[in-house]
């Protein structure tokens, strides 16, 4: 069994090639190396939005629904959220995650980790015992307007200590961004996204410990198996590596 | 299996898993390789890459699976020596060039000089777009991709040269799939390519035929490049063809 703690979908992504449906196609890609779990979001039915407003972000939640539905066995719902939407994001949160059984929150680049704003989420899904899987990223190139940083990330986490955040991105952060979190033990790291690095999952398990890093590919822009091959080249025991493909994950979705 | 993109050497901004060429080759040839075009790092930030040639090919025995991808840099005054003693003196069997990292232009004329030249060496090129995602360099490091739309242009411009784009992103290639398929002398490094139907894309786009896999190693995972075949849905014909026969083609 494995898990991937990071994936997405949209109704924009066409099926993959003699496909005919791609949530279908990508539960079937998954598969061939043993993926049997995915935790999946969408940040928008017409590609990723940044700042979506609150019916954008119902659309893509309820595609993410249908999609649980359809896959119940395999599929399990992240929460896009925007926390500009206040009260009303917490309405949100409450439908996806209280009454249709999503079991965790994407939040994006719609504002900072540092913003008072994602508070209010993060005190819930404190509340609740559900993950926040938060974008970071440290570009030398390219850093979007309200993207956060592993040190953002960090900061977030000090703030909200009860709350299990798991930030994405392995490559993203590279390794200034896991030594800026390894200091906050309820901040997480997904291994999904940027290029197939050697020797960064050992570099994060060292400094982190395996308890805090999951896999997660951020599929279907990223390969599922490519991502993998990031763990299983790892040099790493047994036990961390289950930890890593599925054992944190079963850990932190349990509520 | 043949490597068409990998690498030997110490990387300046973080220690490798493996960086001698013996530890290079016991990496792939516990993957199930059986030949590696591999080339120097060194090259990429020596002011005459020919030394870095030099100092890798004297670690390379006869009869070595890791077989030497020259690194030549054509805007330097002593080019074509170093071509032809790579060639003749250090057994190099392909060429590479880093256009971003000696800062020329792929399309420009030095680009189609040193393809005419290896043309008539019977020397393919591997023409390196990028060693690295430009949003994780090093920050007083930033070093921009080169085009791969450039890299096509000296391709046609020199049609007896055989061309490969090394480090090429799914996203060019899906976008230049009609240029690369019109043009014969030219295959895909697949080491980059990378989507949950990546692969399978770049078959129907480009053809099996024009494809070469490629580990990026030691810098990236060779479980990921094998993984990323799996991924693929190849028959066997395409298989052996990405796997071994583009390459022995390519090699000929």
């Amino acid at each position: 069994m494995i898990c991937d703690i990071h994936v997405h979908i949209g109704r924009n992504v066409p099926p993959f090639v003699g496909g005919s449906d791609a949530v279908a196609d990508m539960v079937a890609r998954a598969r061939l190396h043993g993926i049997e779990r995915q935790c999946i979001s969408s940040l928008g039915n017409t590609g990723y939005l940044v700042n979506p407003t609150l019916d954008e972000v119902r659309e893509a939640n309820d595609h993410v629904l249908e999609a649980v539905a359809a896959y119940p066995d395999t599929l399990l719902g992240f929460c896009y959220l925007n926390p500009r939407h206040g009260e009303a994001a917490l309405a949100e949160l409450d439908r996806c995650l209280r009454h249709r059984g999503m079991v965790g929150i994407k939040l994006w680049i719609a504002c900072k980790a540092t913003d008072p704003l994602v508070d209010p989420i993060l005190e819930r899904a404190a509340a609740l015992g559900v993950p926040v899987l938060q974008h970071a990223w440290l570009k030398t190139v390219g850093q979007m307007e309200f993207e956060s940083t592993p040190a953002d990330v960090a900061a977030m986490g000090r703030r909200h200590p009860r709350a299990t955040i798991i930030m994405a991105h392995l490559m993203g952060a590279g390794y200034r961004g896991i030594l800026d979190i390894a200091p906050v033990p309820n901040v997480l790291i997904d291994t999904s996204g940027g290029d197939p690095e050697a020797g960064v999952v050992e570099f994060a398990v060292r400094h982190l410990g395996a308890e805090r890093v999951l896999f997660g590919s951020d599929a279907p822009g990223r390969s599922y198996g490519v991502q993998l091959g990031k763990v299983l080249a790892a040099q790493l025991t047994a036990a961390e590596r289950d930890l890593i493909l599925f054992g944190n994950a079963e850990r932190i979705l349990r509520r | 299996m043949i490597d068409c993109n990998c690498f030997a050497g110490p990387w300046p901004f973080r220690a490798l898993p493996a960086a001698a060429p013996t530890e290079v080759a016991a990496l792939l040839l516990d993957a199930g390789f059986s030949q590696v075009l591999v080339s120097p790092l060194e090259a990429l930030f020596f002011e005459d890459p020919q030394v870095a040639n030099e100092r890798l090919a004297a670690l390379l025995p006869a009869g070595d699976p890791l077989l030497l991808c020259a690194v030549v840099n054509p805007t330097l005054a002593n080019w074509e020596r170093s071509l032809a003693a790579a060639h003749r003196e250090l057994g190099a069997k392909a060429v590479k060039l880093h256009p971003n990292y000696h800062a020329y232009a792929a399309g420009d004329a030095p680009t189609r000089a040193l393809l005419e030249a290896a043309a008539r060496a019977g020397l393919p090129v591997v023409i390196q777009l990028r060693m690295q995602d430009t949003r994780s360099q090093h920050p007083l490091c930033k070093i921009p991709d080169a085009s791969a739309e450039a890299a096509l242009e000296a391709a046609a411009a020199v049609p007896a040269a055989r061309v490969v784009l090394g480090g090429i992103r799914f996203g060019e290639v899906t976008a230049l799939a009609a240029r690369i398929r019109a043009l014969p002398n030219v295959w895909v490094d697949l080491s980059q390519v990378e989507h949950a139907d990546g692969l399978r894309q770049t078959v129907e786009a480009v053809g099996a035929d024009r494809l070469l896999l490629g580990t990026h190693a030691p810098l990236f995972n060779v479980r990921s490049a094998l993984l990323k075949l799996d991924e693929g849905l190849l028959n066997d014909n395409e298989r052996a063809a990405i796997t071994r026969g583009n390459a022995e083609r390519l090699l000929r």
